[in-house]
């Protein structure tokens, strides 16, 4: 059985066409941008952090923090993302607005994996997690 | 996980694979939930092949950290990596400042980058396409 998550990733490559960076691309090397500039990039799409249930009510880091546009089933994220800890089931997904986070690197191609990521410089602020305000269960 | 232990494994980290040539693509990233350090070498600027190494941590409860360590290779048309060793790390040792732990996770997982490397070197020149599967199975790396 297919899964859609190549369709996916390549849709939101061809809607960042020509913007993303190369893998191995050092993070201090990827352009920053304000949040703003990334929301208008992505249509009004929310950027995406994968966890477990133990994180659910997450809502606020302050550190270096990856993120991607694109969708993917728990069975899919490792393998597109070349996440470590591959054992673990992040089956919620914590929905943040670009336009409330200050400086966003990126986009670039996954180290190691076949998905596009951003990274959030200074993590993310408690305003940007979208309604409900936590994580939701990815069904 | 606390700033001051990604502080203290970064320093160590960082000085091991810059001792093997890598450079850090990122260094404690949160990467979906997991604190992780990735380096990327290129043994030859006329040979596509990239090497990798990551150290990966994460909090399991008040007594113990988790942390992994992976080798990968890569170039323009695919990429491998496995985990080459997971330790558990109690609090105590990183408070106590014995970051040598960090360097028993990382060598091998340096060793078995390089030996990716040169067995995906040995492959080619043989006119197979193959590295090897790994434990996380990804696109083979093809000549």
């Amino acid at each position: 059985v297919g899964s859609p998550a190549w369709l996916a990733t390549q849709l939101d490559a061809r809607m960042v066409a020509k913007r993303i960076a190369p893998s191995g691309t050092r993070v201090e090397d990827l352009p920053v941008r304000p949040g703003t500039k990334v929301a208008g990039e992505l249509g009004g799409r929310p950027l995406l952090r994968y966890v477990d249930y133990a994180a659910v009510h997450e809502n606020q880091r302050t550190t270096m923090t990856f993120v991607c546009p694109t969708p993917y089933a728990p069975a899919d994220q490792v393998e597109y993302l070349a996440l470590p800890r591959p054992d673990l089931v992040r089956d919620f997904v914590i929905m943040l607005d670009p336009a409330a986070i200050t400086e966003i690197a990126g986009p670039k191609w996954c180290d190691l994996g076949q998905g596009i990521e951003y990274v959030l410089l200074n993590g993310y602020p408690p305003q940007a997690v979208l309604a409900p305000g936590w994580a939701v269960k990815i069904r | 996980m606390n700033s001051w232990v990604a502080e203290g494994v970064s320093q160590v980290a960082h000085e091991l694979a810059q001792k093997h040539d890598f450079t850090p693509v990122y260094e404690a990233a949160d990467r979906h939930g997991v604190t992780e350090w990735l380096y990327r070498h290129v043994p030859d600027p006329a040979e596509p092949l990239q090497q990798y190494v990551s150290l990966a941590g994460w909090v399991v409860d008040p007594l113990f950290f988790q942390f992994e360590s992976t080798a990968g290779l890569a170039n323009a048309s695919g990429f491998t990596r496995q985990t080459v060793q997971r330790s558990s790390v109690t609090h105590e040792v990183v408070e106590s400042g014995q970051w040598d732990t960090f360097s028993a996770l990382l060598v091998p997982a340096l060793e078995r980058a390089a030996a990716m490397y040169y067995q995906a070197l040995d492959a080619d020149r043989a006119g197979e396409a193959v590295v090897e599967m790994p434990y996380i199975a990804r696109r083979q790396i093809v000549s």
